[in-house]
């Protein structure tokens, strides 16, 4: 059951397979017919225009022969078809065009053999400039690329034919002309497929491949049909007046009297602008031409259409550039602008803000985000005074430093600075900056950013608060660690005093007392009561919480100060201490409070992994030196287990512990306090036995010298 | 005068405590000799023996309990009195097991030691009286 059914189901597979390849072929052959369908439709498109352009050519004029057009439209169609298909599909479009060509020349009664000659050269041009565009010029756009353009002017203008001209000045001599007169036909051809390529190929290939209106259309609109209508306006009124002029002297300023237009039309529409007013003027001087009174009256007809052309071709080509260099310049500033939306846009979204100042012109620029983040309104001048007001007025000496210092160095400058916001609120802000350098004027242009990072800055406020605390409470545990110690600190002292107070008495007791025996004894409680005070002191100090005030301290104050703690909790555990202080030790900064927490924790570590060393070894040696960098270095070594190394790495890990009844506290606090003096603090094995704590703390000094 | 002749001996590391202690047992007549360790002491027993000993026994290296021992090892009898800051009941048994004549805390009332001496120099039925301070003369 179970395999018949699979078998069916195997069957089923096959089946579906099958059906889903029939349906893929379907669909191939669908859209090849649909694809086929389509270039049909397109190829008789391009047939009616190829006939529609050569009724325009035979209405604008024919030269003497009737037969001969000075501006060839059919080519161009026939090119503009080709360029835009690929060349597999080329034969369907010039077949297409075979029946419009016949229609047309026999309409001007042009004889059989001489249209085909004439439809063959037609082809091979349109052939030529397509597969060279298309193999030397890329990728549309064409005209809005200096180089391109050029390269499309060399080809479809130039090259192509010159070559296929060759060929062409064939066809009027085969319809009666002397063989006599090649160089003749051959300019005559050339001219004609050149202008046509200037004149008519952009525009049409601008359009077809981009026929979208501008988006703001009325007003573009408006200009534009008011330029083209005054550009075939002045170049008919150019004609007008001055046909027959020739001697007056004034045709060089009437042939310029269209340019402002051409080059208002290049100008704001690129190379829209620019190839349509070149096919505006190129129509109406070439019907003028061929219809009236010429501007070029020099010779006979033929040569007067070709100094026409001449003077076209002359005028096309710069035009044309000009419009591709003005689409060059729009496109680098579109993409200037596009770089810095983005940009601005991605700072913002990174909360961070930017700014320039150029030091050559003075002006300021910032991005919206970073005026919002200076409290500044959007329309307020920007200068160093407006930023400067902004800033915590504590900050602003430093901020301005920053600044001097990475235009002096150009080197990039970081700094942190609080903003005080229109409504009073403070942020913390982080900016790094760069001075730009030109070889000619040195520092050009000072740039850079800044973040908000107060969040950040509030965090590490909270873990600093906290971080104390913390502290504190294991110095708390410290002292409780210690009471005993202490009591008997304070019990010597007592009991010193209370000694001789009752010397005392008992000397004034007597029938005649020694009275400088008492002075001597009350000298001597004063000095015990002092000692006793300083004990407090000490136990009071570690007691209370640190204010965080940063101090100039005496590490070698503070190892003495913390044995004197210890005094009595060293000798209880038998240790001996060997002390070995530098003479002239920097002072180092920071809270002695917390340094002398440090001091204590690693005694007592090291006096408690002396717990099961023989008596006479229980050694602590207690180091300070200057190191080579100039830093203060204490050392505070042990004789006892040492470390192992799998203790090695866990050592500052905060509730990592070896001892039964420890909390694990210890050096992790050790640690973070060092490393928030910007110091470091390692625990490593004594080559003799037993580990050796190593504290570096910048000096004051070396401080100094490095600022 | 009796009192002349009985040296006490006092051991203690601190020299602020020997001083005082040592002006205390002056107005009681008693001759004192200081020690700041241990074995200060024991190197001036080849001069003589103290009539009483009065050791601390919080000292660095050779504690009060050390000595203790060590007399104890070497057959040296003197009666003594113990100073301490810590009331340790293991410490206290172990010094009564060496026959220690009396165990004082600090700070102590200088009475309590004065007695304490008296007691063990067996000076108090002679004139213990007279040694109370106003009752004199």
């Amino acid at each position: 059951m179970r395999r018949g059914r699979s078998g069916s189901d195997g069957e089923r597979a096959v089946d579906d397979r099958w059906v889903t390849r029939q349906l893929m072929r379907a669909a191939r052959a669908r859209r090849t017919l649909a694809r086929f369908n389509s270039d049909i439709g397109k190829a008789v498109a391009v047939a009616v225009a190829y006939f529609i352009g050569a009724e325009i050519a035979f209405f604008i004029g024919t030269l003497s022969d009737k037969i001969f057009a000075p501006f060839w439209p059919p080519n161009i169609v026939l090119f503009c078809a080709l360029v835009l298909v690929p060349w597999q599909r080329w034969w369907l479009y010039i077949l297409a065009t075979l029946p419009a060509h016949v229609v047309a020349e026999l309409g001007v009664g042009m004889g059989w053999l001489q249209l085909l000659v004439a439809f063959a050269t037609n082809v091979l041009v349109a052939v030529l400039n397509a597969a060279a565009v298309q193999r030397f010029v890329g990728a549309q756009p064409w005209f809005s690329d200096v180089r391109k353009t050029w390269l499309y002017v060399l080809i479809t203008a130039l090259a192509s034919p010159a070559i296929v001209a060759l060929g062409g000045a064939f066809v009027p001599i085969l319809g009666g002309g002397s063989l006599d007169d090649f160089a003749l036909h051959w300019t005559q051809w050339f001219a004609s497929n050149s202008l046509g390529s200037l004149a008519l190929g952009p525009i049409v290939l601008i359009l077809l491949a981009d026929a979208s209106l501008p988006s703001r259309p009325a007003l573009r609109t408006i200009e534009a049909v008011v330029i083209g209508a005054a550009l075939v306006v002045v170049c008919a009124v150019a004609f007008e007046v001055s046909a027959g002029t020739f001697e007056s002297g004034f045709l060089p300023a009437l042939l310029y009297s269209p340019l402002p237009l051409i080059l208002w039309s290049a100008v704001r529409f690129g190379s829209r602008g620019a190839s349509g007013a070149v096919l505006i003027v190129s129509a109406v001087l070439i019907g003028r031409a061929l219809n009236g009174p010429s501007l070029f009256i020099a010779g006979d007809p033929e040569t007067n259409v070709f100094a026409l052309q001449v003077f076209l071709i002359g005028l096309a080509i710069p035009v044309i550039l000009l419009g591709a260099a003005v689409e060059e310049a729009r496109r680098a500033e579109r993409t200037t602008r596009d770089s810095e939306e983005q940009m601005s846009f991605a700072a913002t979204s990174a909360n961070i803000g930017l700014w320039q100042h150029n030091l050559v012109a003075g002006d300021f620029w910032a991005t919206d985000h970073c005026r919002r983040m200076f409290g500044l309104p959007a329309d307020a001048p920007l200068s160093w005074e407006t930023i400067g007001n902004a800033v915590h007025p504590d900050d602003r000496d430093m901020l301005k430093d920053a600044m001097h210092a990475t235009t002096r160095n150009s080197t990039p400058v970081e700094c942190e600075f609080r903003v005080v916001l229109p409504g009073g609120a403070t942020r913390w802000m982080a900016a790094r900056a760069h001075a730009a350098y030109d070889e000619e004027h040195g520092p050009v242009r000072l740039s850079g950013l800044v973040a908000d990072i107060t969040a950040r800055k509030t965090a590490e406020h909270q873990i600093e608060l906290q971080r104390r605390e913390l502290a504190h409470l294991t110095r708390v545990s410290v002292v409780g660690e210690l009471s005993g110690a202490i009591a008997h600190e304070l019990n010597q002292p007592l009991t010193a005093i209370l000694a001789n107070a009752q010397a005392s008495r008992r000397i004034l007791a007597k029938n005649a007392p020694n009275l400088s025996d008492v002075a001597n004894a009350l000298g001597d409680i004063e000095q015990a009561s002092s000692r006793a005070g300083e004990v407090i002191a000490r136990v009071r100090k570690l007691l209370k919480k640190s204010d965080s005030r940063l101090e100039l301290v005496d590490v070698n104050e503070l190892f003495r100060s913390t044995l004197k703690l210890l005094h009595s909790e060293l000798i209880g555990r038998r240790i001996r201490v060997h002390l070995d202080l530098a003479e002239d030790l920097p002072l180092a900064i920071g809270d002695p409070v917390e340094l002398q927490q440090v001091l204590l924790n690693l005694v007592m570590n090291a006096s408690d992994a002396m717990s099961s060393t023989a008596n006479r070894k229980r050694v602590l040696t207690l180091t300070t030196r200057t190191t080579k960098e100039g830093s203060v270095e204490g050392v505070v070594s042990d004789q006892g287990r040492g470390i192992t190394p799998d203790q090695q790495g866990r050592l500052f890990e905060p509730f990592y512990t070896t001892k039964e009844h420890g909390l694990g506290l210890g050096l992790s606090i050790c640690s973070t306090i060092i490393n928030s003096h910007g110091g470091d603090l390692r625990i490593v094995n004594n080559e003799t036995g037993g580990a050796r704590a190593t504290f570096v703390l910048p000096a004051y000094r070396a401080m100094a010298a490095a600022k | 005068m009796l009192s002349q002749s009985v040296r006490i001996a006092i051991v203690d590391d601190d020299a602020s405590v020997l001083k005082a202690l040592s002006r205390l047992l002056g107005t009681c007549s008693y001759r004192t000799a200081t020690y700041r360790s241990a074995r200060e002491f024991l190197d001036s027993l080849q001069h003589g023996m103290p009539a009483c000993l009065v050791v601390d026994m919080q000292m660095p290296e050779f504690t009060g309990l050390d000595l203790l021992h060590h007399l104890t090892r070497h057959g040296i009898r003197i009666p003594t009195i113990v100073i301490t800051g810590h009331d340790e009941a293991a410490v206290r048994e172990r010094c009564e097991a060496v026959g220690t004549r009396a165990y004082l805390l600090k700070p102590l009332q200088g009475e309590a030691l004065i007695a304490a001496i008296d007691a063990a120099t067996g000076r108090e039925q002679a004139d213990g009286a007279a040694l109370v301070p106003g009752d004199r003369d």
